[in-house]
């Protein structure tokens, strides 16, 4: 007779990795016990399965479903849930995708994935009230290099080598646009943030791009107005300013 | 965190009236023409979130309907330690929302860290029912409130089992003081699954226990020699369910019932029919006893 954590252990095991379960320990009732833990490796691996392709929709129209459902599978079994909240399952899916074979021909598909789940990040954090721009303006202009900004809880930024934003739109349903979409076209760096209730996505050039990274990691905005001018010669650190602050970016400054 | 004060027209108990779960696609419906329904229920663990679109319709109706929080994923059984983090996010959401009632699954779902995604039953022996009892008894000391436990539909029994499920439920409720949600398309689920008896099943469980009650659609699975009925959550309740459901009422009184529909998501005049059909029996059994 099994101890409870034992019993469980072995459910767990059989469920995930189809090792073996003592038949002995389940009443077969007209239906061998093998079938019947089926049922429950359905409900799991299928259960999961659905919690990714959920979570990213663009890679699962990129692959096609039969794909996306073997490439789940797989991951599932290696990498179950560590959390009981599923809003928290896939964080590994997008390195899991990278060295994934099978979908070596899509160079780019790792990205899509990494896009897809820094949306899932933005969707469910908290949200703040925009910074006024007349409270940078009440800083007397001295000061103004050290201040520090702080953004929307939602901010992700990533850079890619691929056109991703356009795979990401050629890939949205009811697109209706040229959905072909060359890699010559190059990478981007894109801001992901959600104001209020949805998640945004905006290409950003190498200035803005270089300013946000380093506002991010707290830098103060000399420091990071530097950074933007040394990437990029014709950035204008007035015109971003003002427009990120307008978009509710910002949240709150310190000196 | 903003607490949420202003309950206009939400009142702090549940009625013994028929409520819907609350799905993403039906927010935009609901907050639009606020129909007539008793409560609404969401899946605590989906507005575990710190922000977005699920807390922001869930704040909004609920200053208009009572809300239930039951959860899927605290694992009670489980023998792994109790998750900390999962209890203080639900003792957060139960701040922030003010709920009526707060359930969770007589079963566990994860274990060694790994998280199943399912309701598995435990064995019904002591050595769980020990174990259980003591879960519960951390759970409500943390929560600081009394919670209902739901019996789960159930497609494996352990041969080690000492008890049956309804004495191992009551026994539970008992010993660790909490509520009884009672599932009545889990009954009749398992005992279709494992041939046990539905009418000695609810006649088990005493009436003053039961605080809340559940109804859903299942499927049949056929295998070579025999059949198994899923709990799949994603039709209307089945004739034999809501037979069931007459009984549970005229053992246990009107009940609030919730009507849970979970997958291949009806739209919300379809759930709301489901609920009204609910409401009838529910009223029918308000006349009886007048």
């Amino acid at each position: 007779m099994p101890r409870l954590h034992e019993l469980q252990r072995d459910f767990a095991r059989s469920v995930l990795c189809g090792v073996n379960f003592p038949s002995e320990w389940l009443r077969s009732n007209g239906i061998p016990p093998a079938k019947r833990l089926a049922i429950y490796r359905n409900n799991t691996i299928l259960g999961l399965t659905e919690a990714l392709r959920d979570g990213f929709p663009v890679v699962n129209r990129l692959v096609g479903e039969a794909f996306f459902e073997a490439m789940a599978r797989q991951y599932v079994r290696i990498h179950p849930p560590r959390s009981t909240c599923l809003l928290e399952y896939g964080a590994g899916f997008p390195e899991f995708i990278a060295s994934y074979l099978p979908a070596e021909s899509l160079p780019y598909l790792a990205d899509a994935a990494r896009l897809e789940w820094l949306r899932q990040e933005a969707f469910q954090e908290s949200y703040r009230e925009g910074l006024k721009i007349s409270t940078l303006g009440a800083v007397p202009p001295q000061s103004h290099g050290g201040v520090r900004l702080e953004m929307q809880p939602s901010v992700r930024l990533m850079v890619s080598e691929y056109p991703l934003l356009r795979i990401w739109e050629a890939n949205q349903p009811g697109f209706a646009g040229d959905d072909r979409v060359s890699l010559r076209e190059g990478g981007c760096r894109l801001l992901i943030v959600r104001p209020r209730l949805e998640v945004e996505i905006h290409s950003l050039d190498t200035g803005d791009y270089a300013l946000l990274t380093a506002l991010a990691k707290g830098a103060t905005l000399i420091e990071a107005a530097e950074l933007a001018i040394s990437s990029d010669d014709d950035f204008n650190l007035f015109t971003s300013l003002h427009g990120w602050l307008q978009c509710g970016l910002f949240t709150h400054l310190s000196l | 965190m903003a607490r949420f004060i202003s309950q206009t027209g939400a009142s702090a108990t549940i009625p013994a009236l028929a409520g819907i779960g609350l799905r993403p696609p039906h927010y935009p419906g609901l907050v639009d023409s606020r129909p007539q329904v008793g409560w609404l229920e969401v899946h605590s663990e989906n507005y575990f979130g710190r922000g977005g679109a699920p807390l922001f319709y869930l704040e909004k109706l609920r200053g208009h309907y009572p809300v239930s929080l039951h959860g899927v994923g605290l694992s009670l059984g489980s023998t792994d330690p109790l998750d900390r983090l999962h209890l203080q996010r639900l003792k957060e959401l139960a701040a922030r929302i003010e709920p009526s009632l707060v359930s969770e699954h007589l079963s566990w779902s994860s274990i060694e860290g790994a998280y199943l995604n399912d309701l598995i039953p435990l064995p019904y022996t002591e050595e769980a029912l020990d174990h259980l009892v003591n879960r519960i008894r951390q759970t409500q000391d943390f929560l600081e409130r009394r919670i209902l436990i739901e019996n789960p539909s159930s497609y494996v029994e352990f041969t080690h089992s000492t008890l049956s499920e309804p004495e191992f439920l009551v026994e539970t409720a008992r010993r660790a003081d909490c509520g009884i949600l009672l599932d009545v398309n889990n009954v009749y689920v398992s005992c279709r699954n494992h041939g046990w008896n539905a009418e000695e099943y609810l006649n088990c469980i005493p009436a003053e226990r039961v605080e809340e009650i559940h109804l859903a659609g299942h499927c049949l699975n056929r295998f070579e020699g025999g059949e198994v009925l899923i709990d799949t959550h994603d039709r209307p309740v089945c004739e034999a369910v809501w037979h069931l459901y007459e009984q549970a009422l005229d053992r246990f009184g009107p009940c609030p019932t919730l009507v849970e529909w979970d997958t291949n998501l009806p739209s919300l005049e379809t759930l709301l029919g489901e609920a009204r059909k609910a409401n009838l029996l529910l009223e029918a059994h308000y006349a009886q006893a007048a």
